[in-house]
């Protein structure tokens, strides 16, 4: 199919084995990428961000059960061998994580570790890949990177680190980047340079970034289109800047008011009281029937508890998985 | 004006490295460089800055969990490093501690009642378990949660669990290190109301590190910028995120992604 998207998840389902039985830690996720697009999966803890990630890359926890379908580039993820997933991890999927000095292993140089992809991917001799592992440091602007080959992980500084784990992500020339919470662990000047680096690494090499993060302001600066989160589904999706200016969602509205804003005015001399959500997240394993976020939602009426909320258009391209959505407009 | 409560004159604190050669001296690291700043007791000062600015070995100092190289850290007028053991022992109840993370600051091998009571000395079984209900009801858990362990709490909860024990000696000062940027928003903001709530009722006064200049806005009435060791910025909260005079701040606030237009939403939402 030519016109087939990058990447295709619909209806992604897993089901994680528990302390208290089976629990759905997604339910249903749907989502499309493009080559050059970017997409941000946003959400708290727990909503399945990162889980969505995991089974895209086949990282899955032992004994999860997947059902629905993840395509990459016409490729079935699911029922993809353990070496077919190997092949692709590394080469066609290039990974970034939130712990850079995790990832990296702390016995071997950085230039061993970037070269490494593209001596088991890309078949290049010992001495090509060097020469590679050098050019793809110098691109993702290391400081003194001819010097930095042989150096190891605890060398660098966290954000340096980071940028060679993102070198070694772009190693094969990956056509899908999946960045979760890559600039979480970093100081906040540092996190606006690596986030500038991702977003120009996308838009010249014309690959996919899937972005996960829990910060609105992070998503605000890399991502053109948003997935947000809760409870094992998507709640509202749509392009980043319409989200943003039409709040539609419920939980996301909470998410936003929850945010500390900078320069509010003082009362009394004090901030006011920020807005909470009430209640918490429901346990993975007795996730509501109907719309997951119906026992904390102050607009929650019978019919939401009944079934999962369809999407609603609330604007172009946007939608909220919520029955209410229409009438929030006048009621908030 | 009446005296403040914490006095921090002229801090420096220098560790040595790890010598490099034999004939060489080892290298010294300056973490601060002469730090001082004045809290007035009921007030938050909110420390910013960036990792290696020297804000969590100020906090060292404040707390008395290390000695500085030279300067005075007075609170309530008494020199906290010319203290006897015996003395700071005591002295302790006046000034507690939260930290950054509600996994790790929590045994978990112990009841969340007797890691509440643990900072109280020479207090009877009876009058720890009324105090331990009266610190876990005033941050909204129940007396009954004594009796759990940590696992059995979120991770907001636990910073509940945690803000309890630094309340129960009744301190005039709190230290808190990036108490809330381990939590997710919504929880965030639940344990920042919490903050503000206490200090209203008892009257606490916050040392507040953060690196997150929203936060920090939302808690604290002044503000010190920190960058290698010093001081670079102090001020009114308002005064110093609004009109920034020094380029580190104003490098910080433009870092900052909540100072983008998109931020400055209508208040409706």
């Amino acid at each position: 199919m030519p016109n087939e998207p990058l990447l295709t998840v619909t209806d992604l389902r897993v089901t994680l084995n528990t302390a208290r039985g089976p629990a759905d830690a997604l339910r249903g996720v749907d989502l499309q990428l493009d080559r050059g697009e970017t997409l941000g999966l946003i959400g708290e803890s727990g909503c399945g961000k990162s889980m969505t990630a995991m089974a895209i890359m086949g990282l899955l926890p032992a004994g999860a059960v997947v059902g629905g379908s993840i395509r990459l580039n016409g490729q079935d993820l699911v029922n993809a061998s353990d070496e077919a997933m190997c092949a692709l991890r590394g080469n066609r999927i290039g990974m970034v994580f939130q712990e850079p000095m995790t990832a990296l292993n702390p016995l071997h140089t950085i230039g061993e570790q970037i070269a490494e992809p593209l001596r088991l991917h890309d078949r290049l001799s010992r001495g090509a890949a060097r020469a590679e592992a050098l050019r793809l440091l110098e691109r993702v602007r290391l400081p003194q990177a001819a010097r930095r080959l042989d150096a190891y992980p605890h060398q660098l500084s966290g954000g340096q680190r980071q940028r060679v784990t993102i070198a070694m992500a772009l190693a094969c020339q990956p056509d899908l980047l999946i960045a979760d919470e890559p600039t979480t662990a970093l100081d906040v000047t540092i996190q606006g340079e690596i986030l500038d680096l991702i977003r120009e690494l996308v838009d010249e090499s014309g690959m996919a970034l899937l972005m996960i993060s829990h910060d609105l302001g992070v998503m605000a600066r890399t991502v053109s289109k948003l997935l947000v989160m809760y409870g094992g589904t998507v709640v509202e999706s749509g392009p980043t800047a319409e989200v943003f200016a039409h709040l539609a969602h419920p939980y996301t509205r909470g998410l936003f008011a929850a945010r500390p804003r900078m320069g509010a005015a003082r009362v009394g001399g004090r901030k006011p009281r920020l807005a909470t959500i009430p209640g918490r997240v429901p346990e993975l394993a007795d996730m509501p029937a109907g719309c997951p976020f119906a026992d904390r939602c102050a607009w929650v009426v019978d019919a939401c508890r009944a079934a999962p909320p369809p999407p609603v258009v609330v604007g172009p391209a946007h939608a909220a998985y919520c029955l209410r959505v229409g009438e929030l407009e006048k009621l908030a | 004006m009446t005296a403040p409560l914490l006095v921090v004159e002229n801090l420096v604190k220098r560790y040595a490295l790890p010598r490099e050669s034999l004939l060489k001296p080892a290298p010294v690291v300056e973490a601060l460089r002469g730090v001082s700043f004045a809290v007035q007791t009921g007030r938050s000062l909110g420390i910013v800055g960036e990792s290696g600015s020297g804000k969590s070995t100020l906090a060292r100092m404040v707390m008395a969990l290390e000695a500085p190289t030279s300067g005075r850290v007075s609170l309530l007028g008494r020199d906290l490093h010319a203290l006897s053991p015996t003395e700071l022992r005591a002295a302790r109840r006046d000034f507690q501690m939260v930290f950054q993370d509600p996994y790790g600051s929590l045994d978990p091998r112990q009841r969340v009642g007797r890691i509440v009571a643990e900072p109280l000395i020479g207090v009877g079984a009876t009058t720890a378990r009324t105090r331990v209900a009266e610190a876990l009801d005033a941050v909204g858990l129940r007396a009954t949660d004594a009796e759990k362990y940590p696992h059995e709490f979120s991770g907001g909860q636990r910073q509940r669990i945690a803000i309890a024990r630094a309340l129960i000696t009744r301190p005039k000062l709190i230290v808190a290190d990036e108490p809330v940027s381990a939590l997710d928003v919504s929880v965030q903001a639940q344990v920042l109301n919490l903050l503000a709530d206490l200090q209203q009722q008892f009257g606490v006064t916050y040392l507040f590190i953060s690196h997150d200049l929203a936060v920090v806005d939302h808690v604290c009435d002044d503000v010190a910028v920190m960058q290698s060791g010093l001081i670079v910025e102090y001020g009114p909260t308002d005064q110093v995120l609004q009109r920034p005079s020094h380029a580190y701040t104003r490098a910080l606030l433009a870092a900052t992604p909540e100072a983008l237009p998109v931020f400055s939403l209508p208040a409706s939402c």
